[in-house]
């Protein structure tokens, strides 16, 4: 696309206002229903060569796919992330064992130190999210962290 | 200059003769003129530098300069594959004399073409035999002889030819010229100093070297591609485009790994030569497989699954690593643009929010974003490339270009070989060019990317050559064979 929806259903008196992006070799030349990764409002849309040629226009009908990402800009630019059930179309960025549907969980480097994105990431992350430039082991998984400092005691991290 | 003349059109086989550049001129319209150009370099205080180059690297002027291989003798053994022909092409083109020897019926790559479309190929004007455009293309500065191997004379006017030799590139399924008895082992004897090449699609040895058939292995390219994943990582996700919509894995055009194993053959005989030479006397044998040099090129793939078995997932037009790095649809195309550093990042921002200002309100102003590191993350991948696209969506190439140009911003059309061929900056230099041939006529190509050196030049001097074409002449440079024998061995089915 090409395009985005600014959702602007009201609900419970209040704006849904998220924008879903509708990425572009998906959508340069799509028509059918997508729904809003907020509040699932399912809307018809029609693009031609990236443009909305009709809609969006509100359907009472089940989506045919999601944007792969949604945030929303006057709320501090909350986000949904690629992968999250009904609301974001997953991203099968995903080593083999959870094609298989196997989750294996790698937590630290060869070196024994946290790695900055797990696998399976937390549910925020959405299925091949991945974090920003920080990830505060300590903060947001406390778990891991834990884990870590026993490695540490255990004298299992290496140096270089 | 091409004639003006009048042609009538009343189907479409009359359009076949136009299709010609002597017919159809090139360029269509003419380079920039040099005054206009150095302007360009004074604007960067290039000026002399500039000046020096074009007096020195154009590559009209290689013809004049020696040539770096001027006396390297090259045998080049091949059927029907393109490594050993790239390979040889890239020392012909560097002075080398390289004879391509065919089976008297010729190389069946002289027959292909797309679509097996006839009209498409080249006449030989004394012949009227056609030849495919990818045998043309890469038969440059090659010499065409014709010998049968499995005939017994054939084998001994081989092992001649090999004592004379240098380099002999061969690429036949593995173990075949071995079991021959022409192989490095028994060639070597007769002549310690010949480097031998063998290039290859897996191997010439190892569990699978015969795997794809009984018969020894068959040598085709995507073969390699398919094994090293280059096939896989190479196209859209399925993610973006649904499977059986574009999101499917997706082969080079191109016989790609073997262009690639035979520019690494190239390399690894140079080496070989200088060691030969500078150090040992002794020639070597060198193996190189289309799977495994073209993995060599695949950047982080095999380091990233090793670090946490991720496997790479195709991200098609957009780069996994850079934000914004990316081409994307637009009007009448698409539209590259590249730039990844915050002072990039914000003028890209800055001409598109000309136009559209919601760019700067859902991009800038977004926190996650202003973070050089965090923008490569997929998220803000669509999320960028979703909103640059709604501003492309509204413009042609040429109109985003521009616009992205006056902020300096690293920004290029996707090409079709047409607008190429008419890139005022390569018809300027020019890279691209028509070369003339006696018997192919005048040919559009691209000439060496070698060529624009400041002493040794690689150039290229003859584009196609018909079968056998060199027969006389070679036979009797090489081994003193005089035409009545060469045309006696002819009647036999030898030569």
């Amino acid at each position: 696309m090409c395009d985005i929806i600014w959702c602007k259903k009201e609900i419970d008196g209040k704006k849904c206002n998220t924008v879903n992006y509708l990425d572009p070799y998906c959508f340069w030349n799509w028509e059918g229903k997508v729904n809003c990764a907020e509040c699932k409002t399912v809307y018809y849309i029609h693009m031609i060569q990236g443009f909305m040629y009709r809609g969006p226009e509100e359907v009472d009908e089940k989506p045919d796919t999601s944007p792969l990402y949604a945030d929303k800009p006057l709320e501090g630019y909350t986000n949904y992330l690629p992968g999250i059930e009904g609301r974001t179309r997953p991203y099968e960025c995903l080593p083999r064992d959870i094609y298989l549907g196997v989750a294996d969980m790698v937590k630290f480097s060869a070196r024994g130190r946290p790695v900055r994105g797990w696998r399976p990431q937390p549910p925020s992350a959405g299925i091949a999210g991945s974090f920003g430039f920080e990830w505060d082991i300590q903060k947001l998984t406390p778990e891991v962290w834990e884990e870590y400092q026993q490695k540490i005691a255990k004298g299992e991290v290496g140096e270089w | 200059m091409a004639e003006i003349r009048d042609v009538e059109i009343n189907s479409r086989e009359d359009t076949l003769p136009l299709m010609s550049p002597e017919v159809r001129p090139w360029p269509v319209t003419p380079p920039p003129p040099r005054e206009e150009v150095s302007k360009v370099y004074a604007k960067r205080n290039a000026a002399k530098f500039g000046e020096w180059c074009e007096d020195n690297l154009r590559f009209e002027y290689s013809f004049g300069k020696p040539e770096a291989l001027q006396g390297l003798k090259v045998l080049n053994m091949g059927l029907y594959r393109m490594g050993n022909k790239f390979c040889s092409s890239l020392l012909a083109e560097a002075g080398a004399e390289v004879l391509n020897i065919e089976p008297p019926e010729g190389d069946p790559l002289r027959k292909l073409t797309p679509f097996g479309r006839e009209e498409l190929m080249l006449e030989d004007r004394e012949t009227g035999e056609k030849c495919g455009m990818d045998f043309i293309h890469e038969m440059r500065n090659k010499f065409s002889i014709t010998l049968n191997i499995e005939t017994d004379e054939g084998k001994e006017i081989y092992k001649k030819l090999a004592a004379h030799a240098d380099v002999l590139i061969e690429e036949y399924p593995p173990g075949y010229m071995d079991e021959l008895g022409l192989g490095y082992r028994q060639l070597a004897e007769i002549n310690p100093k010949l480097v031998y090449c063998w290039i290859g699609v897996r191997g010439s040895w190892g569990p699978y070297k015969d795997k794809v058939s009984k018969f020894g292995q068959w040598t085709l390219e995507p073969f390699g591609g398919c094994a090293n994943s280059f096939v896989h990582n190479t196209g859209f996700p399925q993610d973006q485009l649904p499977r059986g919509k574009g999101g499917d894995p997706t082969r080079s055009g191109v016989w790609f790994a073997d262009y690639v194993a035979g520019e690494q053959g190239a390399c690894s005989i140079m080496a070989a030569i200088y060691w030969r030479n500078k150090f040992s006397g002794e020639g070597q044998f060198i193996e190189v497989t289309g799977s495994e040099t073209q993995m060599d090129i695949l950047d982080f793939d095999i380091g990233w699954y090793g670090f946490n078995k991720s496997i790479k997932a195709r991200t098609g037009g957009w780069d996994p690593n850079l934000n914004q790095y990316e081409w994307n649809p637009c009007k009448d195309g698409y539209m590259m643009i590249g730039g990844q550093t915050d002072r990039l990042w914000y003028r890209i921002g800055q001409c598109i929010e000309r136009d559209d200002i919601q760019f700067g309100r859902l991009i800038h102003e977004d926190p996650f974003l202003k973070e050089m590191g965090a923008r490569n993350a997929l998220q803000a991948l669509i999320k960028t490339y979703t909103v640059t696209t709604r501003w492309l969506r509204d413009m042609n190439r040429i109109e985003a270009e521009q616009k992205l140009l006056e902020y300096e911003i690293a920004a290029g059309p996707v090409l079709f070989i047409d607008e190429v061929s008419e890139f005022p900056h390569f018809k300027y230099r020019p890279w691209v060019c028509t070369i003339d041939s006696d018997q192919y006529g005048t040919v559009l190509y691209s000439t060496s990317p070698n060529s624009f050196q400041y002493r040794t030049p690689h150039r290229v001097k003859w584009i196609g050559r018909p079968l056998g074409k060199d027969n006389f002449l070679k036979y009797l440079n090489w081994l003193g064979m005089g035409q009545n024998v060469v045309r006696e061995l002819k009647s036999k089915g030898v030569i």
